[in-house]
């Protein structure tokens, strides 16, 4: 049998503290929710919830008196089709900037860079203005324009590493073989960047099902998404905690599948800017 | 190789989406701004009463406060916490995949999560300090101004120094290992190779996170409108949520867009000092 050598105990330490540094607050989340509303607000607060007191009362009391699926529903609806909007602008933008040159090009490319800098809340209010006159405020359509739309520059920037170094003979053969631009990208280049499509997909819809700020603003009842619906929970005069916790952790399950499931793609996504 | 017709409908259609959504929008409320509610032309005077507006520019220097720390404590880090990782051997598959994790919640969970940590009588914050006799007193972490601007800035870099922690990973993981070779032949020491092996060698990727998490953190809006809505009184309010307050929250419209525009413009003056000439660094190599 081969010794344990101080190094591995150091190693297993060292996973130890990592794994259990980056999943206290989820565990603390679950534990908070699995509490009755009256054992959460203690001065010694319970480290596990007591199995005699163990309860599913908050998840119960918030899909009752909420309705935390319709919304989730929604997020994931308008999240979902505003990626498939972002991606495929994006990619085209990426492709001609990368495959093409004009006489702009350079301007456009800083021009990006700065689209992607400005903070959204600048848009807020104009859109809110223009959005209601038009009665698209609340709306489906209105959030898959808008969180589709948003991502183009930060999604084509993210893009043009992956056009950069894509072969210029595969594009060739098929405008050889008769593709107009449009079928290049969409029958040649998407197919064959399908991991960064895959990782900018993940990217694009965690990032708009996570936001709050477009979410707040713009939907309140027929559209509502489930960001600001979570932040209902706190009421003037209680704080219900457990509820709170529930509802976070709940909102958290769609992207924790999607994340667990696929990963590996998600740095690559942003990285590959700087690893080629 | 050069044929300009298609250009219409691969750059110039899908990007006058974003302008049609969001430029003309953008320039239309920079017209708003030079009116009051009842329409009247007033000329520069929301501009004037946002120069005079203490919160804004107290606002202002709390997001820059929070953006550079942010960034920069992401950034130290996840450097560290990539490299440590690095080292553990078979282990760090494990460690892998739980990175993605705190990342997956999102800022406003987190927000409302940090109210139930860092409550000052019922959190598990106070009580572990206290326990392990760091503290004697149970703080009020959200409640006092200089408490609440460093608590939303640690539950920042809590959640998402695991995301950039892994970012530096796999940068590291892609340096040649002829290098370590070769560093070790030369009787290298531990600390000489990460002088000047790894860390020359992940400057770009330290570059890309530093400037990338700059540009999220001066936006941020999510964690400190769930954490503190920008209590208690304004002291954690960042530009974001000062814009939200006037324009949404108040219904000041026209006051909101010219801080709006205000804002857009410093950060337009940050995108020409420092991201753009950066842009055209790594664009030239």
């Amino acid at each position: 049998m081969k010794r344990l050598k101080s190094g591995d105990v150091l190693r297993l330490l060292g996973i130890i503290v990592v794994v259990s540094l980056a999943l206290v607050p989820i565990y603390w989340m679950l534990n908070v929710s699995l509490l009755p509303e009256t054992e959460v607000i203690r001065t010694s607060p319970h480290y596990y919830p007591p199995p005699g007191i163990v309860t599913l009362d908050a998840y119960k009391e918030i899909l009752t008196e909420y309705s935390v699926f319709t919304y989730i529903l929604n997020s994931i609806i308008i999240c979902f089709l505003a990626t498939v909007v972002t991606l495929l602008l994006s990619f085209s933008i990426a492709y001609s900037i990368a495959k093409y040159d004009f006489r702009l090009k350079k301007y456009l490319y800083y021009g990006i860079i700065w689209l992607l800098a400005l903070p959204w809340v600048v848009y807020v209010l104009p859109i809110f203005k223009i959005v209601s006159g038009l009665g698209l405020l609340d709306t489906h359509v209105l959030m898959i324009m808008l969180y589709g739309f948003s991502g183009i520059p930060l999604f084509s920037w993210f893009a043009l590493p992956f056009m950069h170094t894509f072969p210029n003979e595969l594009i060739d053969a098929g405008r050889l073989d008769g593709c107009s631009e449009w079928g290049v990208v969409w029958r040649i280049v998407m197919p064959s960047l399908k991991n960064a499509l895959i990782a900018l997909f993940i990217l694009r819809f965690v990032w708009a099902y996570n936001d709050l700020l477009y979410s707040l603003s713009f939907t309140f009842y027929r559209a509502k998404m489930i960001m600001p619906a979570l932040l209902e929970f706190p009421g003037l005069y209680e704080m219900p905690y457990a509820k709170m916790a529930a509802g976070g952790l709940l909102a958290m399950l769609p992207i924790l599948l999607i994340v667990v499931i696929f990963q590996k793609y998600v740095v690559s996504g942003l990285t590959g800017r700087t690893l080629k | 190789m050069l044929r300009r017709k298609p250009l219409i409908f691969l750059l110039v259609i899908p990007f006058s989406f974003f302008i049609l959504s969001h430029t003309i929008p953008f320039l239309y409320g920079i017209s708003l701004s030079f009116y009051d509610w009842r329409e009247n032309f007033v000329g520069f005077t929301n501009y004037l009463s946002v120069f005079n507006d203490a919160i804004f520019w107290e606002s202002l220097k709390f997001t820059f406060i929070y953006a550079v720390v942010v960034a920069g404590a992401m950034t130290f880090f996840g450097l560290f916490f990539g490299i440590f990782i690095n080292h553990l051997g078979r282990g760090q598959i494990l460690v892998k995949s739980v990175l993605l994790i705190p990342w997956a919640i999102s800022l406003t969970a987190w927000g409302l999560l940090g109210q139930i940590a860092l409550s000052k009588q019922f959190g598990v914050v106070n009580d572990v300090l206290v326990r392990l006799g760091i503290l004697e007193t149970r703080l009020a972490w959200l409640g006092d101004p200089t408490l609440a601007k460093i608590s939303v800035m640690l539950s920042r870099i809590s959640k998402d120094v695991w995301f950039s922690a892994l970012l530096f990973l796999v940068a590291r993981q892609t340096i040649p290992s002829e290098l370590y070779d070769e560093s070790k032949v030369c009787g290298a020491g531990p600390w000489q190779t990460l002088c000047y092996v790894t860390l020359p060698m992940l400057k770009p990727t330290m570059l890309f996170v530093t400037t990338i998490l700059f540009i999220f953190a001066l936006q941020e809006f999510d964690l400190v409108f769930a954490l503190t809505r920008g209590g208690p009184g304004f002291a954690t309010e960042v530009a974001s949520v000062n814009i939200f307050r006037h324009g949404v929250r108040y219904g000041n419209y026209e006051y909101g867009t010219a801080v709006a525009a205000v804002w857009s413009l410093i950060v337009s003056i940050f995108v020409i000092i420092v991201f753009a000439p950066l842009q055209r660094r790594i664009m030239e190599k």
